[in-house]
């Protein structure tokens, strides 16, 4: 806040103008309450009773200790008495910032700069809101003036190069980086230091984006020397040597990466054959094997290069190690090699042989050798794999067989009961197996891992206080486990317990918990503020370019997908059921059910109706004693965020409009381009039922390209085919683009599959 | 045979180690080159050649065997392995007394699996009658077992002579316990290690049979040097 200057209050009587330099004092040192008295004082006095930017501070004090609505008054006070202060309006923007209201307080900012145009504090206030909004013009032209003003400090130009960068502009941004560069380049070699470093990176990571990879790679050899992070320069150097066609000297570079680290699968990917000293990348692994003897890569990608007897050889001397030692991640360590079938077999065989050889070993273990050649062990990890593997071709049968002889050989292996936990959920027996994840977990009582593993069960088998009891052993103590959990963003469970309430009719309390996650992922985009300062002070320019990208689509997340198609599935549930009365709750359509069995049903579900009602109020009072003590705590620390609106379940299960919060979930996720049947399947019924047809149609043809041969789509496409006549309504450009998208799909292949309608699915 | 002494005197040249090293290497080797001689293949009978083909190196796995102590959140283990190893079982009061036990209770780990535990107490003085019990504070050992596919690999030794040097350090005088009569391969084993059957209990075990079970007593004698004389009993 120091550019809140003292000017502007020259109408002020002398002594309140020296009590006005006290209070922006007070107030940079975070003392409110004298600053608020110093306010007060000020204010007494009748002849600076309206004076603005007075009364514009002392709301911006008392939003500070958390009066909100007093802050706002008396702002927009000042600001009615002093419109044409800098000051006034400054403060204005703060205040709608600290709500959020990003755009409102960037009109702010620029209505003081007006009367300030070279305000520092003001332009980078309102640097700050721009790129959290995202108005990267904007944000490049308030990054230029700031730069401009203060040409000399480089941290400005820096964040001018990355505003050009966000706009595209990278030759500029290239060109500023140098110029950065320039003036953070020590004298001496001694005073080099990691910022500098980043510095040089950046530039390079411009250019290479620039596609400018020969300028790259001499760059990067020119400042070598000064760069701590090497392996991202050596990295960067790479894929500039592969894009310029020097396979010789990307090679070179990616051998001493792999002797650096020898498992990173990229760097043989990177490599180009022939090579010095191989000429197949089965030759280059077979001198790794003997040069460096204790990395597992030159030893498996073999396994992916041969097949038959060769590959019969190195896969059994890979798993006798594997056993011998006692790997637990074997299976999954080689599954890759199954995407062979025949490989697949013969892993199997092999894994058989080495059994029953493994077997005479320790039944008549030779008398020179130690016994330690073939570990006791060995044969409960054979089992185990075994195991894994009839699990995988879905032979269950012998799967469990495998792991109880597993279990018989050691009872005290956590790791085969959760694989026979496993066993039972591919079996579809849930409740079987969350009883035998909580075996496993019986075990090891410390281990957090299989804690959420086996809550992770229960709730998939809706045993919703179990799974509690059980999670709040890792979860902070006096708070409910499933609250906690909540308040730690932790998605996979609210995923799971929001599909658990789906199944059990549940909808209201599922949607409180899908909303939840909603905002956790609307707190993850504003989490950003902070950082926009932070990274620039901080020069960590590459992860904060890519921690901005990585926010711009941060729904694409699958815990975001799922939370919005699982949401969107139990809108679509009740926009169906809508508008009955309130009291259907589908069972009048059920045949199969006798009246005294409905009267039952019923009165279960209304006592579940009035156990969650009850929990639900325990709760809130549970919630507002925990939001009073927060408030306690963060008292005079930052302004309360702005109050959220309940999520009550009640309401939340009768929507008004149903489709428009199915649509509210859906709408983030039509611009990505989610890879996933389910979603678009969810987003084309919704659509198309709201009757956006244009959106349903792009959802059918992304179904078609993920799974061309899924049952449901020939019934999607006869329901385009009934809406196509809408489309005359429509602008030209439209009905065109849609007809021929439609005419793709529909009219080329064969409206079949009607009777897998999409209305039997729900 | 020239060729044995050849080796040998090249083994005592080289690697000038002390004679009694030597004279235990060379009967190794002498026995090697003796089966080298009557089959004319070096490794025709080891199976362990069959199991790891010829690519990998290293050829021998790390084995660790290591004691750990019993907490809550391992308790489970020790239950599980006794029930699987012994027929008798314990109550759930002997369960919550080993987490109070300290090093009286341990689980024996082989390559971080529980394979095995071992759980005493001290001898209360009650049971302490008229001779053949020799005097002073005594411990008695409850439990000591392993699972059936880890013995042989000296975990047992391990467990015991955890025992028998926690004895000297506390200073009792004398480790106690029971065996059921017809468990020979118990009773070889702690006939090796130095205990002696000093009576025969009659209808000691109530649900199995036989019911009878002799009770073993060694004899702890105090010795500065703790190390000589644990080993002395694993031997």
């Amino acid at each position: 806040m120091t550019g809140v200057a003292e000017n502007h209050n020259s109408t002020l009587p002398p002594k309140e103008a020296a009590l006005f330099k006290r209070l922006l004092k007070m107030y940079e040192q975070k003392q409110y309450k004298t600053a608020l008295k110093i306010a007060k004082q000020i204010l007494s006095n009748p002849k600076a009773a309206d004076h603005g930017e007075t009364l514009a501070m002392k709301g911006l004090t008392l939003s500070y200790m958390g009066r909100k609505e007093e802050a706002y008054e008396d702002v927009r006070r000042g600001l009615k008495h002093d419109l044409k202060s800098y000051v006034c309006w400054h403060i204005y923007g703060l205040l709608q910032k600290g709500d959020k209201k990003y755009e409102e307080a960037m009109k702010c900012y620029v209505n003081a700069l007006k009367f300030d145009k070279d305000n520092l504090q003001i332009l980078r206030d309102l640097a700050t809101s721009q790129i959290q909004l995202r108005d990267l013009e904007g944000f490049r032209d308030t990054r230029y003036r700031i730069a401009a003003l203060r040409p000399s400090q480089r941290s400005h130009w820096l964040a001018y190069a990355v505003a050009l960068h966000l706009q595209g502009e990278l030759s500029l941004a290239v060109r500023v980086m140098e110029e950065c560069r320039k003036l953070a380049h020590p004298e001496r070699m001694d005073e080099c230091d990691v910022e500098y470093g980043e510095y040089i990176l950046y530039q390079l990571e411009l250019m290479v984006e620039s596609g400018s990879y020969n300028e790259a790679v001499e760059h990067s050899l020119r400042y070598e020397s000064y760069v701590y992070d090497q392996l991202s320069l050596l990295e960067t150097r790479v894929k500039c040597y592969l894009a310029l066609g020097n396979s010789k000297e990307a090679n070179s570079i990616l051998s001493g990466l792999i002797t650096r680290n020898p498992e990173n699968w990229a760097y043989y990917r990177q490599l180009t054959f022939p090579l010095d000293g191989a000429n197949s990348l089965m030759e280059f692994c077979l001198e790794l094997q003997k040069a460096i003897p204790h990395a597992k890569t030159p030893f498996k990608i073999p396994l992916t290069l041969t097949e038959g007897d060769e590959f019969r050889r190195r896969v059994r001397n890979y798993l006798a190690l594997g056993f011998r030692k006692g790997l637990p991640a074997l299976f999954n360590d080689i599954k890759k090699v199954f995407e062979v079938p025949e490989k697949s077999d013969i892993v199997e065989e092999e894994t058989l042989r080495l059994l029953e050889e493994s077997r005479q070993y320790i039944a008549n273990p030779p008398p020179l050798n130690g016994p330690d050649e073939v570990p006791a062990s060995t044969i409960l990890w054979i089992y185990y794999f075994l195991a894994q593997h009839r699990d995988m071709k879905k032979d269950y049968q012998r799967a469990m067989e495998y792991v109880e002889m597993a279990i018989e050989h050691t009872p005290t292996l956590v790791e085969a009961y959760c694989f026979k936990a496993k066993i039972l959920k591919h079996m579809g027996k849930l409740q079987d197996a969350a009883n035998c994840m909580e075996e496993a977990q019986s075990f090891d009582t410390s281990d957090r891992f299989i804690n959420y593993k086996t809550g992770k069960y229960m709730l998939r088998a809706n045993m919703f206080d179990r799974a509690e009891a059980i999670l709040s052993r890792f979860t902070r103590e006096g708070v409910k486990a499933s609250e906690s959990l909540c308040d730690m963003q932790c998605f996979w469970y609210m995923i799971e317990s929001a599909r658990a309430l789906k199944r059990v009719n549940r909808f209201g309390e599922s949607l409180r918990l899908l909303h939840l996650i909603d905002r956790h992922f609307m707190d993850i985009v504003d989490d950003q503020l902070d950082f926009h300062a932070y990274c620039l002070r901080k020069s960590t320019i590459r992860s904060y370019v890519a921690l901005l990208r990585m926010e711009d689509s941060v729904r694409i997340h699958k815990f975001y997908v799922q939370a919005a198609v699982l949401a969107a599935e139990i809108y679509l549930q009740i926009s169906d059921k809508q508008p009955n009365d309130s009291d259907d709750d589908g069972l009048d359509k059920d045949p199969s059910l006798s009246a005294a069995e409905k009267k039952k049903l019923r009165n279960k579900q209304r006592k579940a109706k009035k156990k969650a009602e009850e929990e639900r109020v325990q709760q809130e009072a549970a919630d507002k004693a925990k939001v009073t003590v927060k408030a306690k705590v963060k008292d005079d620390d930052e302004p309360a965020a702005a109050q959220k609106e309940d999520l009550v379940p009640e309401k939340l299960a009768r929507p008004d409009d149903p489709l428009e919060q199915a649509s509210y979930f859906l709408r983030p996720l039509l611009s990505l381009d989610i890879p996933s049947f389910d979603c678009q399947r969810v987003i084309f019924e919704t659509y198309h039922k709201k009757g956006k047809y244009a959106v349903a149609v792009q959802a059918l043809l992304r179904m078609v390209a993920l799974d061309p041969s899924n049952g449901k789509l020939g019934e999607y496409k006869r329901m385009c085919l009934e809406i196509e006549d809408t489309f005359n309504t429509m602008p030209d450009a439209v009905r065109d683009g849609l007809q021929q998208a439609l005419a793709s799909v529909v009219h080329s292949g064969e409206a079949s599959n009607f009777q897998n309608g999409f209305s039997e699915d729900r | 045979m020239t060729l044995c002494i050849f080796l040998l005197s090249n083994l005592t040249v080289s690697l000038g180690l002390r004679w009694i090293t030597i004279v235990e290497r060379s009967m190794a080797l002498l026995s090697i080159i003796f089966r080298f001689l009557l089959s004319g293949r070096l490794i025709v009978d080891f199976p362990g050649g069959l199991f790891f083909g010829n690519s990998f190196s290293p050829k021998m796995v790390q084995v660790q065997t290591e004691l750990g102590g019993i907490t809550k959140h391992n308790l489970k283990m020790v239950k599980r392995l006794n029930q699987v190893i012994f027929p008798v079982s314990y109550n759930d009061q002997f369960y919550n007394d080993l987490l109070k036990a300290g090093d009286m209770a341990k689980l024996a780990f082989y390559n971080d699996l529980a394979v095995g535990a071992v759980c005493c107490r001290p001898e209360t003085p009650a049971a302490v009658t008229a001779p053949p019990f020799s005097e002073g504070k005594r411990l008695y050992i409850m439990t000591l077992g392993c699972l059936a596919p880890y013995r042989r690999h000296k975990i047992g030794t391990l467990m015991l002579e955890h025992v028998l040097a926690l004895c000297q350090k506390e200073g009792y005088t004398a480790v106690t316990l029971h065996v059921q009569v017809n468990n020979e391969a118990a009773l070889d084993f702690y006939k090796k290690s130095g205990f002696e059957v000093i009576s025969k209990s009659d209808q000691y075990y109530k649900r199995i049979e036989p019911a009878d079970a002799f009770l073993l007593e060694k004899k702890i004698v105090p010795t500065k040097n703790s190390d000589s004389s644990t080993n002395k009993a694993a031997a």
